[in-house]
């Protein structure tokens, strides 16, 4: 395996330096933000004593460095509407309004680029010849899924120490705009939905299933969420850190699921070489989960951004009308050709 | 060494592409695999080198199968001139790559042969012309001191310079090094030269494996022309007829002995000549339906 990562890391290393260069720009675009909204509140609130007493004449010094804390407080737990939908936290908002949208597809989409890419060029093919396929598809995921984990920690390094740093806040006051708490989950999320994406991938190694299945999974994966969430906002159940537990419970039993999936896979099939028909029929189950799943979150689609529904859909697209190129073949194919 | 082949399988798409197809190939051997297109050349060897999975039999080297011995797989190399994934790749990042994947690999003999036929180690393998590019996987090929390696249509469109490289790397690669190559190619008249074996893949199956030396020591081609239309029984029973130009025939006889030259002759025969066996009349006899009698008739 050490022979496959070093091959690998060579192969997806302009790809890896592409990622972090992305995640440094959207962790500027959210610091930026952060920074902003934290100093916007600034303006409309009491910071001194002086202020305070200005605001409140007749009150003591004493009274009034009793209270600044507790109305400082109360005001930056007024935060906007879009930082609830960040956050997550208030009953009407939903775990998938949390997520960072743009690092999520931005992990995502690179991850199938990277796995799509190695299926065509047949790199996946030169690495069966050279040792183990689980090997190779671990390799893959150890890879990118490192630099994933590794990223993630540097952006949320860079919040914990550079957030305070640039207003002058304590970390927990930075915490209430910027959703710093939450970027280490969000990114945990995506991370959950990239191995979901990549379990697919390595279950099927196929291009079309590749393209196509992840970002249904993922639809999936977020209409459910946003549905069990709703549910359960509905049956009275607390805020975003339980409810958060449940979700990594959801990824964890959908993992399984999967993991069993890929054993009966291997188990019913020798064949494993990206051909299209040779998906096995558990694939078509799936298949057609996700597109139920999708059309959910599709009317989902007020909680969530148009990019994010957009871009799957595009995937969706490119990865019927690339995978279909010179590989219809038998019943199904002529079928999906016809439509 | 010897790679045993035994009785491989694979379906695709619930099509049988390989049937029981087993043959052993010794070290320092040259195998020639010939076959109609679409046969399954490359499945076989793409499943030989487990790129694809094989679902009976296996591949053993010595008494060891690839598919339970990944590490064995170092013995064995195939560059698929298809599903190239070095294609945006300079010369000398692919030799990087096979440098960290093949532990023989001699970097220093690859950019020796890429300079004797003056390939820039600067250049990407896509902007080379189609000669360049397979000189470059000859290359790779020799330099990964891997001592099986198949070969996959190594002389499709080449010049006859490139060809006459190619043959003559191998030449000196069995000669000096003992390594063995299995040549798919349709150029049958280069493989005719360089195998000691052919293999005949039909039906996803190997339906002869003929050491060339041998036959060609047993089997003869002739011209004939008989004074009637009608075919002598002979021609019919032993022999297997390759062409047919008015009255003239080619036939093969696998088996010339005493028996069968005794029969051809009392057939009378107006003109009965020897022609040289080539490989190509092999591939006609095994392929061809019975088209010549027909014409003939």
């Amino acid at each position: 395996m050490g022979k496959m990562m070093k091959v690998m890391f060579r192969r997806h290393r302009p790809v890896l330096l592409l990622l972090l260069g992305v995640m440094l720009v959207i962790w500027g675009v959210s610091f930026a933000e952060a920074v902003s909204s934290y100093h916007e509140i600034d303006h409309f609130t009491p910071t001194t004593v002086a202020e305070y007493k200005r605001d409140n004449p007749g009150v003591t010094t004493a009274e009034a460095k009793r209270e600044i804390p507790k109305m400082r407080k109360a005001s930056l737990s007024y935060y906007p509407q879009s930082t609830i939908d960040k956050l997550g936290w208030a009953p009407t908002g939903n775990f998938v309004q949390s997520v960072d949208p743009v690092w999520l597809i931005a992990v995502v989409v690179v991850g199938l680029i990277c796995t799509g890419w190695d299926s065509l060029s047949g790199f996946d093919r030169f690495l069966f010849g050279l040792g183990r396929r689980k090997d190779a598809y671990w390799s893959r995921l150890s890879v990118y899924g490192g630099a994933v984990a590794l990223f993630t920690l540097v952006r949320y390094a860079l919040d914990m120490v550079g957030m305070p740093l640039a207003v002058g806040a304590t970390y927990d006051e930075m915490t209430l705009f910027s959703g710093v708490a939450l970027i280490g989950l969000n990114e945990l999320y995506a991370l959950s939905c990239f191995l979901f994406a990549a379990v697919v991938a390595l279950l099927f190694g196929n291009f079309v299933a590749i393209v196509c299945a992840p970002p249904l999974l993922l639809s999936l994966g977020l209409g459910a969420f946003a549905r069990v969430d709703h549910w359960l906002v509905q049956l009275g159940l607390g805020p975003g850190g339980e409810r958060f537990f449940l979700y990594m419970l959801l990824v964890v039993v959908c993992g399984i699921l999967l993991w069993l999936g890929e054993r009966l896979y291997r188990s019913r099939s020798a064949e494993f070489d990206g051909h299209f028909l040779t998906t096995p029929r558990l694939y078509w189950p799936l298949f057609g989960l996700s597109w139920v799943a999708f059309i959910l979150a599709l009317l989902d689609s007020l909680s969530w951004t148009r990019w994010g529904l957009l871009v799957p859909l595009l995937l969706l697209v490119a990865g019927i009308v690339f995978g279909m190129r010179g590989r219809l073949h038998g019943r199904f194919g002529r079928w999906l050709a016809r439509i | 060494m010897e790679l045993t082949v035994d009785h491989l399988g694979l379906a695709i798409a619930g099509k049988n592409v390989l049937q029981d197809v087993s043959f052993r190939w010794q070290q320092g051997q040259v195998l020639g695999l010939v076959g109609r297109n679409g046969v399954g050349k490359t499945t076989l060897m793409r499943t030989l080198t487990d790129q694809y999975r094989a679902q009976q039999g296996g591949v053993f080297l010595g008494d060891a199968a690839l598919c339970h011995h990944p590490a064995l797989r170092q013995q064995l190399l195939y560059i698929d001139p298809v599903n190239l994934f070095f294609k945006h790749n300079t010369l000398a990042q692919i030799s990087r790559y096979f440098a960290e994947t093949y532990e023989q690999f001699d970097a220093g003999r690859f950019a020796r042969l890429a300079a004797d036929h003056d390939l820039p180690m600067g250049k990407q393998y896509g902007e080379l012309s189609k000669g360049y590019q397979a000189l470059v996987v000859m290359a790779l090929d020799l330099a990964s001191n891997v001592p099986f390696v198949c070969l996959d249509e190594p002389f499709d469109g080449l010049d006859l310079f490139i060809r006459e490289a190619i043959v003559k790397n191998v030449i000196a690669a069995v000669a000096n090094e003992d390594r063995s190559f299995l040549i798919a190619s349709h150029d049958l008249r280069e493989l005719d030269g360089l195998a000691d074996r052919v293999l005949f893949l039909r039906n996803g199956t190997i339906s002869h494996d003929y050491d060339l030396e041998s036959l060609r020591e047993k089997a003869v081609k002739l011209q004939l022309v008989f004074k009637d239309a009608e075919i002598p029984q002979v021609v019919r029973v032993h022999g297997q007829i390759l062409n047919v130009r008015g009255r003239v025939l080619e036939v093969l006889f696998k088996d010339y002995d005493p028996v069968v030259e005794a029969a051809v002759k009392a057939a009378e025969p107006v003109l009965a000549a020897p022609l040289p066996l080539e490989l190509s009349d092999l591939f006609r006899s095994e392929y061809q339906d019975n088209e010549g009698e027909r014409v003939h008739g």
